[in-house]
C-alpha cells in the first residue's frame, strides 16, 4: 500500500469522525428540542458511523486504488462546508434567553468547537494526500 | 469480482447517504415535527413566569399580620419585607406585583433595575396599578402584557429552534454527500453524479430553512424590544408611586 493510500485511508477515517461528530450534535439538538424519536434515529446512524470507523472494513476497500482528483477535491469540499456551517450556524447570542441558559444554543457551540477541531484535522490530512499524490505522480 | 466489489461498496455508500435525507425529511415531517397552533397553546398554558419566593417566611395561622401604611419601600434582601399572596401574584420575581396576605387592600409592586429588585407597597386601587388616567400605563396593564410577551417569545423560540434543528440535519446530510462523494469517487473511479446532486439539494434547503429560522429570529427580537419597552415603563409608574407617597 502506498503512501497516497494510506493518507487517504487516515483523511476518509477523519472524515467519518467529522460526520459521526456533527450528527451528534444533530442528534442532541433534536433531543432537546423534544423531538425525540428523530434524535434517536440520529443516533442510531452514529451509531453506524462509529462502527464503520472502529470496524476499519470499508476503509480497507481503499488499499491499492488510484486516489482520484475528485475525491481529493471532494474532501476539500467538505472542509469548506464545515467552516461555512460553524460560521453561518453559530449562534453565540443565544446562549441566555429570559434569563434562562438555553440549551440547544449550548449544543450548537459544542458541536461548532469539535467540528472545527476536526475539519482542521482533516484539512491537515488532506493537505498529506495532496502531498502524496503529487509526489506519487513525479 | 473486484469490480463487483466495488460496485456493491458504492451502492451501501449512496443508501447511507440517502438514508441521511429520507430519515429527516420522514420524521420532521411526521415523527417529529411539531404542530405550531399546538405549540402556542401549550406555550399559553404551561408557562410558567419565574417565581422566585418574596423571601418571607409563612405567617402563622394564629397570628395577625402586620398593618403597613401604603408607600412602605423594601429592597430585595429586606427581611421586613411582608409576605404577598401567591395566588394572585401576576409577573415573575423581577416585575409584578400581588396582594398582600392578610390584607388585600394593599399590593406589593416591584421592579428590577442594576441595582436590584425593589418593592413598593401601593393601595389596591391605586394610580400605580391602575395607571390613572392611563390604564395601558398602569401595572395591572403593563404585567399582563409582559407576560404575554414572554409567552409569545416562548413560542417563536420554539419554532426557531425547530427550523434550526431541520436544517441543521440537512447540514449533516450535505456534510455526509461531501465525504461521500470523495469515498465514491475512490472507489468507482468518479461515477460519484447522485451523491454531488443529493448534496447540493440539501444544501438548497438548509438556506430554506435558515430563512425561516431568521424569520422567527426577527420576531424574537421584536417582541425583546416590546419586553424592554414594558419593564421601562413600569421602573417609570413604580417612580410614580414613590413620589406619590412621598418615598426618596
Amino acid at each position: 500500500m502506498g503512501d497516497e493510500n494510506l493518507q487517504a485511508i487516515k483523511a476518509l477515517r477523519t472524515g467519518v469522525a467529522l460526520l459521526a461528530w456533527y450528527g451528534l450534535g444533530v442528534a442532541s439538538g433534536a433531543l432537546a428540542i423534544s423531538r425525540v424519536l428523530a434524535g434517536i434515529i440520529y443516533l442510531v446512524l452514529v451509531g453506524a458511523l462509529v462502527f464503520v470507523l472502529i470496524d476499519g472494513r470499508l476503509f480497507r476497500r481503499f488499499e491499492k486504488r488510484e486516489i482520484p482528483g475528485t475525491a481529493i477535491a471532494g474532501l476539500y469540499f467538505a472542509i469548506a462546508l464545515v467552516v461555512y456551517f460553524i460560521i453561518k450556524d453559530l449562534r453565540l447570542n443565544d446562549l441566555y434567553i429570559l434569563g434562562q441558559l438555553h440549551i440547544p444554543a449550548v449544543i450548537n457551540l459544542v458541536q461548532a468547537a469539535g467540528a472545527a477541531i476536526l475539519a482542521a484535522l482533516l484539512f491537515w490530512e488532506t493537505v498529506g494526500l495532496t502531498r502524496a499524490r503529487f509526489a506519487g505522480r513525479r | 469480482m473486484t469490480k463487483r466489489k466495488a460496485l456493491s461498496s458504492a451502492g451501501l455508500i449512496v443508501v447511507i447517504a440517502i438514508s441521511l435525507f429520507v430519515c429527516p425529511l420522514a420524521t420532521a415531517g411526521s415523527l417529529g415535527g411539531q404542530d405550531v397552533a399546538a405549540q402556542a397553546q401549550l406555550a399559553q398554558i404551561s408557562f410558567e413566569p419565574q417565581l422566585t419566593p418574596l423571601g418571607i417566611e409563612a405567617t402563622p395561622e394564629a397570628s395577625t399580620p402586620a398593618i403597613l401604611p401604603p408607600g412602605q419601600y423594601f429592597e430585595e434582601n429586606d427581611s421586613n419585607r411582608p409576605e404577598v399572596d401567591a395566588d394572585t401574584l401576576v409577573g415573575d420575581a423581577l416585575f409584578g406585583y400581588a396582594q398582600l396576605v392578610g390584607d388585600p387592600s394593599l399590593t406589593a409592586v416591584w421592579i428590577t433595575d442594576s441595582e436590584g429588585t425593589h418593592y413598593l407597597i401601593v393601595d389596591s386601587a391605586s394610580d400605580v396599578l391602575t395607571g390613572g388616567g392611563d390604564p395601558n400605563n398602569g401595572f395591572f396593564q403593563l404585567a399582563n402584557h409582559r407576560d404575554q410577551i414572554h409567552s409569545q417569545i416562548l413560542v417563536a423560540l420554539d419554532n426557531r429552534d425547530a427550523h434550526h434543528e431541520t436544517a441543521d440535519t440537512f447540514r449533516w446530510g450535505t456534510l455526509a454527500a461531501a465525504i461521500g462523494w470523495a469515498a465514491c469517487a475512490i472507489l468507482t473511479g468518479g461515477l460519484c453524479l447522485p451523491v454531488v446532486a443529493i448534496g447540493a439539494g440539501a444544501l438548497w434547503y438548509t438556506e430554506n430553512k435558515d430563512n425561516d429560522a431568521q424569520v422567527q429570529q426577527n420576531l424574537i427580537e421584536g417582541y425583546q424590544r416590546d419586553l424592554a419597552d414594558d419593564e421601562r415603563l413600569m421602573r417609570g409608574r413604580f417612580k410614580i408611586g414613590q413620589s406619590l407617597y412621598g418615598q426618596p
